[in-house]
């Protein structure tokens, strides 16, 4: 049966790689190297696979036809042409667990698209890129962020909590990781675009570092909205913690870069028992 | 639903191909999609006012912006005044 090996958050933006050598020395060296530990923990702990808990901002689905959930069950995901700053980079897909998680989250009561070829956008990429290379093969996760109306923020703990106890059930494969990209607060397209609320940054990051992502959950969608359109992406932060068993979250970095529209935020979640 | 029309347009067009056909013949190209003359020509100008006003996604609108090689500061100004979100986001 496989076990999580180590369940993470990190923000995501174009910007990263839009501008990436635009903010200070000291900026960039703690952000990227938070990056690059992040995938040397996740080699060094023996992962064999990863599945990325992220979302997509309108390229890979439209606002006709968007799905609550879905996730990626094809062998490769790319060459990349979502955006035309990321890199074109392709990347394996861990098909058999992604078909595994896909069975089992239609029999506990979740209704995922299925995608056998999924375009990723910088919500996958923009982090992958930072981290390097692993050699890891990938599942994607999606849920819907972006396009009303969005599903509640309790379905995203829920989720995480289905997804562990899936990937615990599967013997394909023995050790998985677990990143889970976007947030903390952002506005992207909107009036606000570019502000950063670090009060609500605080207040996210707190009740996780408190073991308390089911608290977090239950924000009904008005103080989620005080985070920006981009502060709903908390939902796969909530998985992840969910997945780690709702654990005491540990904040490796959060620095707030406005060229880059973000505090930007690595996290990790010791795995705990099962919830 | 000329909302959802509109979005599609704009997520038809972020590829650099389909955004330059668009800019050719903005009304040939938009054949087919539910969208008023006003909205056309939102798209065409990356009248981010009007658009917001109009309904379309905020994602979109940063595509476009970007497409359009308007700053943030520009993007800013030019919706002053109104904020995230609108009355009627979250409605289908």
């Amino acid at each position: 049966m496989a076990e999580i090996v180590g369940a993470f958050a990190a923000s995501h933006t174009p910007l990263f790689l839009l501008r990436h050598d635009a903010p200070a020395e000291e900026v960039r060296e703690e952000v990227f190297s938070a990056y690059r530990r992040m995938a040397r923990e996740i080699v060094d702990r023996g992962a064999e696979a990863m599945v990325l808990l992220g979302n997509d901002h309108l390229h890979a689905f439209s606002m006709d036809r968007y799905p609550a959930l879905a996730i990626g069950a094809g062998p490769r995901f790319g060459p990349v042409e979502t955006e035309p700053f990321l890199p074109s980079d392709v990347y394996e897909g861990a098909e058999e667990l992604a078909s595994h998680l896909a069975r089992g989250l239609l029999a506990n009561g979740f209704d995922p698209l299925v995608c056998r070829e999924l375009p990723l956008d910088h919500s996958f990429v923009s982090p992958l890129a930072l981290m390097g290379d692993t050699g890891l093969p990938i599942v994607p996760v999606l849920q819907n962020t972006v396009a009303p109306p969005l599903p509640p923020a309790a379905r995203s703990y829920q989720l995480g909590v289905s997804l562990r106890r899936l990937i615990e059930g599967y013997t394909g494969l023995e050790r998985v990781a677990v990143v889970a990209t976007g947030a903390p607060s952002h506005w992207i397209g909107t009036p606000e675009q570019g502000e950063i609320d670090e009060a609500w940054d605080r207040d996210v990051i707190d009740m996780l570092c408190r073991a308390d992502a089911k608290g977090l959950s239950a924000w009904p969608q008005a103080r989620i909205d005080e985070g920006g359109n981009g502060g709903n992406e908390i939902r796969t932060w909530i998985s992840a913690a969910a997945m780690s068993g709702d654990t005491e979250a540990n904040l490796w970095v959060y620095r707030i870069e406005p060229l880059w529209f973000l505090g930007v935020t690595v996290i990790e979640w010791p795995i705990g028992p099962a919830l | 639903m000329p909302k959802l029309s509109l979005n599609r347009l704009i997520h038809d067009i972020q590829p650099l191909d389909k955004r330059e056909a668009f800019l050719r013949d903005p009304h040939e190209f938009a054949h087919g999609y539910d969208v008023t003359d006003a909205e056309l020509a939102a798209v065409r100008d990356s009248d981010m006012r009007a658009l917001w006003s109009f309904g379309a996604n905020p994602y979109l609108l940063r595509v476009l912006q970007m497409r359009s090689g308007i700053s943030d500061e520009d993007f800013r100004a030019a919706l002053v005044g109104l904020s995230y979100p609108r009355p009627d986001e979250g409605e289908i």
